[in-house]
């Protein structure tokens, strides 16, 4: 299994992440191979500001790709997912968009053309690695973990092909298949404030103890994401809030359930620590 | 009259300003003048009126045309109208061609040069054809004078009683064990609030009671043959274990039937009903159905029999058979209904993962006296609700589902929303797009039911969710939306929601299409002929459209619908006959190689091969002109009148010179 990958800028600086997935890697023989010289996505603000702009510099990334050798592209955030997805939508759809972008890169000698595939490393973990892989390879009885799944926004918005738009169910049956006990809640896609939690603190402090006050409700003691910036929110807003409900990755999980070293795993970055349960479960 | 030398009159229209300013109609005429056989050419503002036909007549008369040609616009809508002036005149109506200049040309056409050269293309081909016409008559046909429905809601029942009345013999056709379709369901009717039962078990009765109409309910038409007048409809009576004859409706084999866990159909599954049932108190026919797929006797082989047992009449049968009836007749009056959107796709609305969020239709259960709860507005905790959100456009108007508007939904929304006041006195709150209330006395309601204290908030609601956002939120469902006139998201902590759900074409009402013959649009409604000057009546003679199954619309529309349909339907049989086409495919018995290839391509069965002669020979009265046995016959024998090949080719050969 050998992947382009658009690292962006958060599978370094996410606590935890990069342990977990370069972890999960080396166990299952994934290569993620990093595409040369990436750049910035762009994420949702350069769109909204310039679009041509904004497809030039994911139009980049692609023929960058494409100079490598690689059609699909991972990615391991929910907003390099859909920047990249909505360029590659528009790219496609519009050849005279992409001869002017092409217009540019051949000054550095490249060129975009053809179709590409984004693709989240939930869906490469999920329906690549086959199911009996994950069942030969886990260690852990983990049955009495209650897990609440946190999907984020825009992971199926608007793209509802992976799974359900407003009700996704990929991450549960992930973590299922790992062993965990998914737990049914209503905040699945609830809005965590994502970048705003920087300039509107206040507001979406509520909006993050919302979600954490649902999954407390239904009975959650782990929250899990596959966003890094849900990831942060979620176990930073916690700040003060008794009784927290730490946020590992999914990654990070998945680690736990192959048995590898929560140390491996970067777990000890969590804000909230999940040494506690750990503790008593392993 | 002598016809061998064509005299022909070609008359161009300006249709008000539909034609004119865009086509030259003037260089049109003078064009027209120069053109082979043509006597005359004119111009008129507006050739369908009165004034515009009598310039047609008078000119044949006084100048001696054979051969009109009109200009102007679709023939779908006049062709009829000249065709009689031209009759009238004294002249075959097959004597006249018309040249669609509008559609084809001034409406479609931005330039005006471009639109004016394409009218005269289309008027030297329209000039062409008709010199090549030949007289067709048609036949007179006798018809049969009765009349079948297909469908026994208020639209079907409505309809059947209308015709009956007339005299007219009607077979009442209803799939569900008793007729009443949704209005039977309901309690009360907007804007008046009538009970929807006192005003519809009446009817009920008549239709079970009238000498007329012969009322076949838990039964399928499965075929029609035939045309307008003359229908052959097969009927299959699906078993229902219970003699008709015998039983006297006393109730007793549902009391003693020990199956009694099946979700009621009939009350929306919130409540259940027995393997033998009969779906509502007032149902007619009062005989009861076993369901074959939940009776110990039937579906298990068990020994059971409780019914049987019970039942002084002895009317219990488990051995009935599915049976077929060939009935005859000369119209067909199509009344399918609607079925109610299922909201579980639109997921945010958390319709069957929250308990307290109900459809449209569940609540008109809930509120109905025969209902679950007795007619009590109840939580399923046996609650009255305090708080009730309703969402209105649920499916409607919506890009993702319905486009359309449901018509209905606002007004029984509202409706509801009286009721819950009434009944329980909790706070409403109505989420709504648009309140869309065209109805005698409708906005009257509108304006009661906000006096009343209902709270109206503009904005399509975003989700229904179990998270509450605060103490008064706690264990209830919280609707979240953006109040568009106050520009602020609006977050409402309630404890019922009723989702107001748009309306779709019936089950199966597609199939209903097929079979009589008639088309279906992008939504799955039947097609009308005309939406404004034949909403009842279809392209195919003798079928017409009654109630929702042509689209969403409430009870006084409908019921205007069936009586129109009805009337549509006795006055098509009144007179007796119909006309043959003219238009039909004949076969030239010298060419005919009896080779057989046509009657398998016709889709009418028109066609059955003479073994005497060794010739296939159409049926005049079957053929509906499709053209298909002339395309696919090996010897060129069979040809469409109207449409032979020498009327096209010069057709075609004047548009491309």
């Amino acid at each position: 299994m050998k992947y382009g990958f658009f690292p962006g800028c958060s599978y370094s600086s996410a606590a935890g992440y990069r342990e977990s997935i370069d972890a999960i890697n080396r166990l299952f023989g994934i290569q993620l191979v990093e595409i040369p010289d990436w750049n910035c996505c762009g994420a949702t603000a350069l769109f909204s500001l310039n679009e041509f702009k904004a497809l030039a510099l994911t139009g980049r990334l692609f023929a960058l790709s494409q100079a490598s050798g690689f059609r699909e592209i991972v990615t391991v955030c929910n907003a390099c997912y859909t920047t990249l997805r909505k360029a590659n939508q528009i790219l496609s759809n519009n050849p005279e968009i992409v001869s002017k972008i092409n217009e540019d890169l051949s000054k550095e000698g490249l060129s975009l053309e053809g179709e590409f595939s984004v693709r989240h490393y939930l869906d490469v973990l999920y329906n690549d690695v086959p199911e009996e892989t994950w069942s030969e390879n886990l260690t852990e009885r983990l049955k009495d973990y209650e897990v609440a799944c946190y999907y984020g926004c825009q992971f199926t918005r608007p793209w509802g092909d992976i799974d359900h738009m407003e009700q996704p169910t990929i991450l549960d049956r992930f973590i299922e298949r790992l062993g965990f006990l998914p737990v049914d809640h209503s905040a699945r896609t609830i809005c965590c404030g994502a970048s705003h939690a920087i300039s509107y603190a206040k507001e979406c402090r509520l909006l993050i103890s919302r979600i954490i006050r649902e999954v407390r409700a239904k009975g959650g003691r782990v929250i899990t994401t596959i966003c890094p910036l849900c990831q942060f929110n979620l176990d930073s807003g916690q700040k003060g809030i008794s009784n927290p409900i730490p946020v590992p990755f999914f990654t990070q999980l998945a680690g736990l359930a192959l048995g590898i070293n929560a140390s491996e795993l970067g777990l000890d970055k969590l804000l909230v620590p999940i040494n506690r349960i750990l503790s008593r479960k392993l | 009259m002598k016809y061998d030398k064509p005299k022909i009159g070609v008359y161009i229209c300006h249709c008000g300003m539909n034609i004119a300013p865009k086509v030259d109609v003037e260089a049109a005429v003078e064009f027209a003048k120069e053109l082979d056989h043509v006597s005359i050419a004119r111009e008129y503002k507006f050739m369908c009126s009165n004034p515009g036909q009598e310039l047609i007549k008078n000119d044949i008369k006084e100048l001696g045309l054979n051969r009109v040609v009109v200009a102007s616009c679709s023939p779908r809508m006049h062709e009829p109208t000249f065709r009689k002036a031209c009759e009238k005149a004294g002249i075959n109506p097959h004597y006249f061609q018309m040249a669609n200049i509008r559609e084809h040309s001034s409406w479609v056409t931005r330039d005006s040069e471009k639109a004016t050269a394409k009218a005269k293309d289309l008027v030297a081909a329209a000039v062409a054809r008709v010199a090549y016409h030949r007289p067709l008559h048609s036949r007179e046909i006798a018809v049969k004078k009765s009349i079948l429905v297909i469908g026994g809601g208020i639209a079907g029942m409505q309809s059947a009683i209308s015709a009956a009345d007339s005299g007219y013999k009607v077979y009442l056709v209803e799939r569900e064990p008793s007729i009443g379709g949704h209005m039977a369901k309901f309690d009360k009717t907007f804007p008046t609030l009538d009970c929807a039962a006192c005003i519809m078990t009446p009817k009920m009765v008549t239709v079970g009671q009238h000498e007329n109409i012969e009322l076949l309910t838990y039964s399928e038409v499965v075929s029609l043959e035939g045309f307008v007048g003359n229908f052959k409809a097969k009927i299959l009576k699906k078993p229902r274990y219970v003699d008709e004859d015998k039983c006297t409706g006393c109730g007793v084999c549902m009391e003693k039937c020990p199956t009694k866990k099946i979700p009621s159909e009939f009350n929306e599954r919130l409540c259940n009903r027995t393997a033998i049932y009969s779906p509502f108190p007032q149902a007619v026919p009062k005989t009861p159905v076993i369901d074959p797929e939940h009776c110990r006797v039937l579906a298990k082989n068990k020994r059971c029999g409780a019914c049987e047992k019970f039942c002084d009449a002895g009317a219990i049968d488990f051995e009935q058979k599915p049976q077929y009836l060939d009935v005859e007749v000369g119209a067909v009056i199509v009344s399918t209904g609607f079925k109610v959107i299922d909201p579980t796709p639109l997921v945010n609305y958390g319709y069957g993962r929250y308990p307290e969020v109900y459809t449209s239709l569940e609540f008109e259960r809930l509120n109905n006296a025969t209902g679950p709860t007795s007619g009590k507005i109840l939580m399923k905790s046996g609650k009255p609700p305090e708080k009730v959100a309703i969402i209105h456009c649920v499916g409607s108007r919506d890009v993702r589902y319905r486009k359309y508007c449901s018509r209905v939904c606002c007004m029984y929304s509202m409706k509801f929303a009286h009721l819950v006041r009434e009944k329980t006195g909790a706070e409403v709150w109505e989420f709504y797009i648009d309140i869309r209330s065209p109805g005698k006395l409708y906005e009257e309601f509108y304006s009661r039911v906000q006096e009343e204290g209902v709270h109206f908030v503009r904005g399509r609601v975003a989700e229904v969710t179990d998270i509450p956002d605060n103490q008064e939120g706690f264990g209830r469902l919280t609707v979240v939306a953006e109040n568009t006139l106050t520009r602020r998201p609006k977050r409402v902590p309630v404890d019922m929601v009723i989702l107001s759900v748009g309306l779709e074409p019936a089950e199966g009402s597609g199939d209903v299409a097929r079979l009589v013959g008639i088309s279906t649009d992008g939504d799955g409604w039947l097609t009308e002929l005309h939406a404004k000057l034949a909403p009842v009546s279809t392209p195919t003679g003798g079928i017409f459209l009654a109630g929702c199954c042509q689209g969403p619309k409430d009870i006084p529309d409908t019921v205007a619908q069936a009586m129109a349909a009805a009337g549509e339907a006795t006055s098509l049989l009144s007179k007796g006959t119909v006309s043959t086409k003219t238009e039909i495919s004949y076969i030239d018995p010298d060419l005919c190689a009896g080779c057989q290839t046509c009657l398998n391509v016709c889709a009418y069965s028109a066609i059955k091969f003479d073994a005497g002669r060794g010739v296939s020979v159409v049926n005049e009265a079957l053929c509906h002109g499709c053209g298909s046995c002339s395309a696919v016959c090996p010897s060129g024998a069979a040809g469409v009148k109207h449409f032979t090949d020498k009327q096209v080719m010069e057709e075609m050969e004047a548009i491309l010179n």
